[in-house]
C-alpha cells in the first residue's frame, strides 16, 4: 500500500517501529528499505522531501505480518484507491 | 526575555558563520519554534526521530546542566532547556562519524541509490564537532542563557553505541588531519615553537591523532588521543636534545594522570599542562647548546629528576666527571652553582603547579623533595620575593 499524500511522516515512522513485525518501503523498482532501522528512516524521511518531489511516491509500504496494515491504517491509502 | 533572545540570536549567528553550527528553539515537547538550518524540515524530523529526542527528554527532568548526546550513526546534538524551552545547537557529525562511513554503511546495507543520494546531500550541510569543541559550545550555551559559566565536568555527555563499524574505510576527511600537518607539528615541536605548534594543532581539531576506542567513550577516546600525543610529542623532544631517560620519564608521568583522570575536560588540561611541559624541557635543552657537554649533560639530568632528591654526586657520575670539576665548570658555563640551579628549577616548578591551583603549597613541597614545608617557603621566598601564599594571593586576584 502507498502513504496517504499528507500522512505525518514521523509519527508514520514512529508507530512503524512500535509494529509487531518489519516494515518496508519498496520502491517500483524492488529496493528495499527496512523502516525499523534508524538509518533506513533518516534515509526515508530525507526521501520525503517536498510534496511534489517526493520520492516516496514511486514506493509502497510493505509490512511483513498482515496485522500491521491496520496498526498502521491511518497514514495507508485504502487498497482500493 | 527580549535580551536573551537577542544574545542567543547573536551567540547562534557567530556559531554559523564559523561552524556552520545551527540553532534551534522548541517546545517542552519538542513543537517546533524556530530553527535557523538549512533543510530544516528534514533535520527537524531527523532529531525527533533520533534517540537524542528522548536522551534530551530525559535528562532535562533531573538536571538543568547542559548535555551532547549522539544517535547511533553519530548525528549529535547539543541541548540545553531554559525556561519551557529546549535550545539546541546541531546537527552535527561527532568524532567517531562522517559522511564517508555513513555513505559506506547506507552501501553495504544495499540502500536503494536514488534514495541515498538525497540522504547525503543533506548530510554534507553537517560540520564535524570534536567532542572538545561541542563541550565548549554547550558552556558557552550555559552562559548565554543562565548568564553563569558552568564547569565542563558538569556537562553530561551520552553517545549512543554505534552501527557497525566493521567497514574500515569510514574515516572522515578531517580524520587524522593530514599526515604533513602531523610532521610540520612534530617539527614545531622538535624547535620549541609553541606558537606554530598551537596553530597546527588549531587546524588539526576536527582530526583526532589515533582513534582507539569505539563509539560511545568520549572519555576513553580522550585519553586515547592524550596518550598516543604523548609518545609523538616524547619522541619529537628526544629528537631536539632532550635525554631519553627525561623524554621517557615526563611522558610516564603524563599518561599516569592520563589514565587517572575521570572527566574529558580533565584529560585536555593534562594533555596542556604536559604539551607546556615538554616544550620547556626543549626550550631549556636548546638554551643550553652553547654550554660545554658535560654542563648540558648535568642540566637535563636535573630537569629529568626535579620531583626527586638531586645530588651532587649523582650528576657528575652522570656527566662522567669528578663533582669539584663539574661544578666549577657548570658554575662558569651557566653563572651559578649546580646547587642554586636545582632551587631555581624546583621553585620555577613549584610556581607552575600552583598556578595550576590543583595542589598545596605543602603538597607541592613534597612532591618536590623539599625536607619541610618551611623550607620550601624560604626558599620559594628566596627566588621569587614573596612567600607561596602571597603568590597563590596573587594568583588568585589576577584571576578575579
Amino acid at each position: 500500500m502507498r502513504l496517504k499524500e499528507k500522512a505525518n511522516i514521523v509519527a508514520f515512522l514512529q508507530d512503524a517501529r512500535a509494529a509487531r513485525g518489519d516494515v518496508w518501503f519498496q520502491t517500483d523498482e524492488g529496493d528495499q528499505l527496512n523502516l525499523k532501522s534508524v538509518l533506513s528512516q533518516y534515509v526515508f524521511i530525507s526521501a520525503a522531501g517536498n510534496e511534489g518531489e517526493s520520492a516516496l511516491k514511486n514506493g509502497k509500504i510493505v509490512c511483513e505480518k498482515k496485522q500491521d496494515y491496520q496498526f498502521l491504517q491511518e497514514y495507508l491509502e485504502s487498497a482500493e484507491s | 526575555m527580549e535580551h536573551l533572545e537577542f544574545r542567543v540570536s547573536v551567540m547562534g549567528e557567530l556559531l554559523i558563520a564559523a561552524h556552520h553550527l545551527y540553532n534551534w528553539k522548541l517546545e517542552p515537547d519538542f513543537e517546533y519554534i524556530y530553527g535557523h538550518c538549512p533543510e530544516k524540515e528534514f533535520f527537524y524530523n531527523l532529531f525527533q526521530l533520533s534517540s537524542s529526542s528522548r536522551t534530551i527528554k530525559e535528562h532535562f527532568q533531573h538536571s538543568e546542566m547542559p548535555i551532547i548526546c549522539a544517535d547511533r550513526v553519530g548525528i549529535g546534538w547539543i541541548a540545553q532547556f531554559h525556561e519551557g524551552a529546549y535550545y539546541l545547537l546541531g546537527p552535527f557529525f561527532t568524532m567517531d562519524a562522517s559522511e564517508t562511513y555513513i555513505r559506506n554503511i547506507c552501501y553495504e546495507a544495499k540502500f536503494p541509490s536514488s534514495l541515498v543520494t538525497s540522504f547525503l546531500v543533506h548530510l554534507s550541510l553537517l560540520p564535524v564537532i570534536h567532542i572538545q569543541n561541542a563541550m565548549d559550545y554547550a558552556v558557552m550555551l550555559y552562559r548565554c542563557l543562565y548568564g553563569i559559566t558552568p564547569r565542563k565536568n558538569d556537562v553530561e555527555i551520552s553517545f549512543e553505541e554505534g552501527v557497525s563499524a566493521e567497514a574500515e574505510s569510514w574515516s572522515s576527511g578531517t580524520w587524522h588531519g593530514t599526515f604533513q600537518a602531523e610532521r610540520k607539528m612534530v617539527e614545531a615541536i622538535k624547535k620549541g615553537d609553541l606558537e606554530a605548534f598551537n596553530e597546527i594543532a588549531r587546524g588539526l581539531s576536527g582530526a583526532q591523532i589515533g582513534k582507539l576506542a569505539g563509539m560511545g567513550d568520549a572519555l576513553r577516546q580522550t585519553k586515547n588521543s592524550g596518550i598516543v600525543f604523548a609518545t609523538i610529542i616524547s619522541r619529537a623532544a628526544m629528537e631536539a636534545g632532550v635525554s631519553s631517560e627525561g623524554a621517557y620519564n615526563l611522558s610516564d608521568y603524563y599518561i599516569q594522570k592520563i589514565e587517572g583522570s575521570r572527566f574529558v575536560s580533565d584529560t585536555q588540561h593534562i594533555v596542556e599542562e604536559m604539551t607546556y611541559a615538554f616544550f620547556q624541557r626543549i626550550r631549556h635543552v636548546t638554551a643550553n647548546l652553547s654550554c660545554s657537554r658535560a654542563v648540558r649533560i648535568a642540566a637535563e639530568y636535573i630537569e629529568t629528576h626535579l620531583r626527586e632528591k638531586i645530588s651532587l654526586d649523582e650528576i657528575a657520575k652522570e656527566a662522567g666527571y669528578a663533582s669539584y670539576y663539574l661544578s666549577g665548570k657548570f658554575q662558569k658555563e651557566m653563572g651559578e652553582s649546580i646547587n642554586s640551579y636545582i632551587r631555581r628549577r624546583k621553585i620555577e616548578l613549584a610556581k607552575e603547579l600552583m598556578w595550576e591551583g590543583r595542589k598545596t603549597a605543602v603538597d607541592i613541597a613534597e612532591e618536590l623533595c623539599f625536607s619541610s614545608p618551611s623550607y620550601f617557603a624560604a626558599t620559594f621566598r628566596k627566588y621569587t620575593g614573596m612567600s607561596p601564599t602571597e603568590f597563590i594571593d596573587k594568583k588568585e586576584n589576577a584571576g578575579s
